[in-house]
């Protein structure tokens, strides 16, 4: 008897440890001991929930129940004990014959009454064997009638205790007759309880695993889908961004490039009838503008080159030159602030040919002095140093200007940062300066530091290594014979009319185009051939010379055959159309318009340069 | 910010179509490409067939290339084949004529 009990012991431990499925132990186990104990009945009555057995005083109030019959969950909850919910339900069940009543959808509430006070008696985990029925519940006859009904005639009750709770109950039935349970039995039955405690606690604690790990992958899910949305709402955004800028930069320049043109010309012509004032509000006008285009100039540069638009434009420089086409701009504005600004590039010769961006390697230069000159103050100091170290061009710029606290210093490169709160600002800018230079510097793989001391003055050093030269670029300077690619921008105007024209180029160099004006027509193919433009503007009513004529033999003419042409044509020549151009502007002419049909006409070029 | 681009004002007088114009309209135009690159506004007139305005802005020999803007005005003579004098007379070469001077 021990021996086999002891065998089915091992069978049931067996069986938990090789299974995760529940369901599967339980029935298995039930059955197995049923058959063990030669039971009529094995049941195992599992309560509707964890009920807090170690406060009984507190499950009559609120007890969430989950139903097992569909039906009901409709039924209404009530205060009434009757339609008290079960305080549980028998799960599972193996029956010793066909003959006996199944108690497996047996539900009763109304003995119990939903009070469970009584299950901390179970809470030692020791089982409690009825020898018979009719004997232990001479007190509770509906608890009696109850089992009656179900022939039971004797019963051992071993309570599944986890975590200090009685989860449910192993119960044997015998109903056939009173039966004497040995102490083995009860032993036995007290163990496989035991044992279906810790397989329930495994699967309970597996069930959450599995819970956590879907609804962490749930989460993962939901947090990919939710960064693709960001991700794709942040690209949507970047885009828009972009377009804003490209359209607000056409709408900001157009305009902008018409009060710096036209206040320029006004300043030229109108030279007597001037008075000083109104000479110097048409200045500020003009140098107002000015500053405005650089800034909205500055924006669009760092914002292309945060959306990874600007490519290096590589080429073989001479690095003593460009530090003085860098240093030229400065010097008058150095004199009228009595500031010294002196270079130094000793340390550069024989050493002088390096490969990079000419263009924006001047600008982190100029930059760097702009900063350097705003915040010195008159009788300063500012000094570029320039040196050579292998591959790597080093410049440093020094200056004795008010200087960087150190806790300002992690700002300083940060965009739209500026070290003086803005109430009480005394120096200008936007605040994209230094961040734009860093971005100019990084954009050629360079580094850029600062070290300063406050009141003493500061020492801005970038380092840029040399760049490959593309191919193109190489090609072009082992021979330097060849034609230079032609400068996207230049125009030629040919104009006779001289107060048109000054308009004209002050409109066209307000918008950053180089003009060459020629002021008859006599030998314009030559010229053009010559100067490789990317657009004519031609006048058709030119003294002495044929507009249509000219037009004609640049067209007919190879060298010049493919030049954008604009044609500006009065009303006297309204009925002869002009062909072969690529625009027609009016006189009176509209300044914007031809800024606009200029910067159309070179748009277009640059693509085809590009392909 | 950065400073303010100067906008040049060039004239560059020519005469005809002699070698000597034409080489100085090319010699010019690899100037203003390779070492200028601002921006720049380039009369071009030929005395021949305008005259008035050589008179205007007393003009005795072609080719000539003045600079108007920015001030001070200069004026350059001949083919402009010596580059040095060309950069100088376009204030490119300041730097180097003032370091010159001061090393005198």
């Amino acid at each position: 008897m021990a021996q086999s009990q002891e065998l089915l012991l091992n069978q049931v431990i067996t069986k938990i440890r090789q299974s995760l499925d529940l369901r599967d132990i339980l029935a298995t186990t039930v059955a197995e001991v049923r058959r063990f104990l030669g039971a009529d009945r094995l049941l195992i009555y599992q309560f509707s929930d964890q009920r807090p057995a170690r406060q009984p005083d507190l499950t009559e109030q609120s007890t969430p129940v989950m139903p097992l019959a569909p039906g009901d969950h409709q039924s209404a909850p009530s205060v009434t004990p009757a339609a008290q919910p079960p305080p549980g339900y028998i799960t599972y069940e193996a029956l010793g014959s066909e003959t006996l009543t199944s108690v497996l959808s047996f539900t009763e509430t109304t003995c119990f009454g939903g009070d469970v006070a009584h299950l901390t008696k179970y809470l030692d985990g020791l089982p409690v064997a009825i020898p018979d029925v009719t004997m232990a519940y001479p007190d509770a006859p509906c608890l009696l009638a109850l089992l009656q009904r179900v022939q039971v005639k004797a019963q051992i009750i071993a309570p599944i205790v986890i975590h200090g709770e009685v989860w449910g109950l192993l119960i044997a039935h015998q109903c056939d007759r009173p039966r004497q349970w040995k102490n083995q039995e009860l032993l036995l039955l007290r163990h496989i309880a035991e044992h279906l405690g810790v397989a329930i606690q495994q699967a309970q604690l597996y069930e959450q695993l599995r819970e956590q790990a879907q609804s962490l992958e749930t989460c993962v899910v939901g947090r990919t889908h939710e960064l693709q949305d960001a991700l794709a709402s942040a690209q949507t955004a970047n885009q828009a961004k972009s377009e804003f800028l490209a359209t607000m930069s056409h709408e900001l320049r157009t305009p902008l490039t018409c009060i710096i043109g036209m206040s320029a010309t006004l300043l030229r012509w109108s030279f007597g009838d001037l008075s000083a004032r109104q000479r110097e509000y048409l200045n500020t006008i003009h140098t107002s503008g000015e500053q405005l285009l650089t800034v909205i100039n500055d924006i669009l540069e760092v914002a292309k080159i945060e959306a990874g638009r600007v490519a290096l434009d590589v080429s073989e420089i001479t690095l003593s030159t460009l530090v003085r086409q860098s240093l030229e701009p400065f010097r008058a504005l150095a004199r009228d602030r009595q500031i010294e600004l002196t270079s130094d590039t000793t340390l550069l010769a024989g050493n002088d040919t390096f490969s990079g961006d000419g263009r924006r390697i001047k600008q982190i230069l100029s930059n760097l002095l702009s900063n350097a000159l705003k915040f010195t103050a008159p009788g300063g100091r500012v000094t570029l140093r320039s040196r050579r170290e292998n591959q790597v061009a080093i410049f440093q710029l020094e200056d004795t200007g008010i200087g960087i606290s150190d806790a300002q210093k992690p700002l300083l490169f940060t965009k739209f940062q500026q070290l003086e709160p803005s109430r009480q600002r005394r120096y200008q800018g936007t605040g994209l300066g230094l961040a734009l230079t860093k971005q100019l510097v990084e954009l050629h793989g360079g580094s850029i530091s600062v070290n300063s001391r406050e009141g003493v003055g500061s020492v801005f050093t970038v380092r840029l290594p040399a760049q490959r030269l593309t191919t193109a670029a190489a090609a072009q300077t082992l021979e330097p014979t060849t034609l230079p690619e032609p400068v996207v921008g230049r125009i030629v105007l040919v104009e006779d009319q001289e107060d048109m024209a000054g308009l004209i180029c002050d409109l066209l160099t307000a918008a950053e185009y180089q003009v060459i004006w020629v002021i008859e027509g006599s030998r314009v193919v030559e010229q053009v051939a010559l100067l490789q433009p990317a657009v004519v503007i031609i006048s058709m009513g030119l003294t002495g010379v044929d507009g249509y004529h000219v037009i004609q033999a640049l067209r007919d003419s190879l060298v010049t055959g493919s030049v954008k042409m604009l044609a500006l044509a009065s009303e006297k020549e309204a009925d002869r159309p002009v062909q072969g151009v690529d625009a027609v502007l009016p006189y009176p002419l509209q300044p914007e318009q031809l800024v606009d049909a200029i910067n159309r006409l070179t748009t277009v070029a640059e693509v085809k340069v590009t392909r | 910010m950065s400073p303010l681009k100067k906008t040049y004002i060039l004239k560059l007088y020519v005469a005809g179509n002699t070698p000597n114009s034409v080489r100085a309209l090319q010699t010019l135009n690899q100037i203003l490409e390779q070492e200028f690159q601002g921006v720049y506004a380039l009369k071009v007139i030929d005395v021949l067939k305008n005259p008035q305005l050589a008179e205007e802005d007393k003009i005795l020999a072609t080719p000539t290339l003045a600079k108007i803007l920015p001030p001070p005005v200069r004026k350059i003579i001949g083919d402009l084949s010596d580059r040095e004098r060309v950069l100088i007379g376009l204030d490119l070469l300041y730097e180097e004529l003032q370091k010159g001077e001061l090393y005198k």
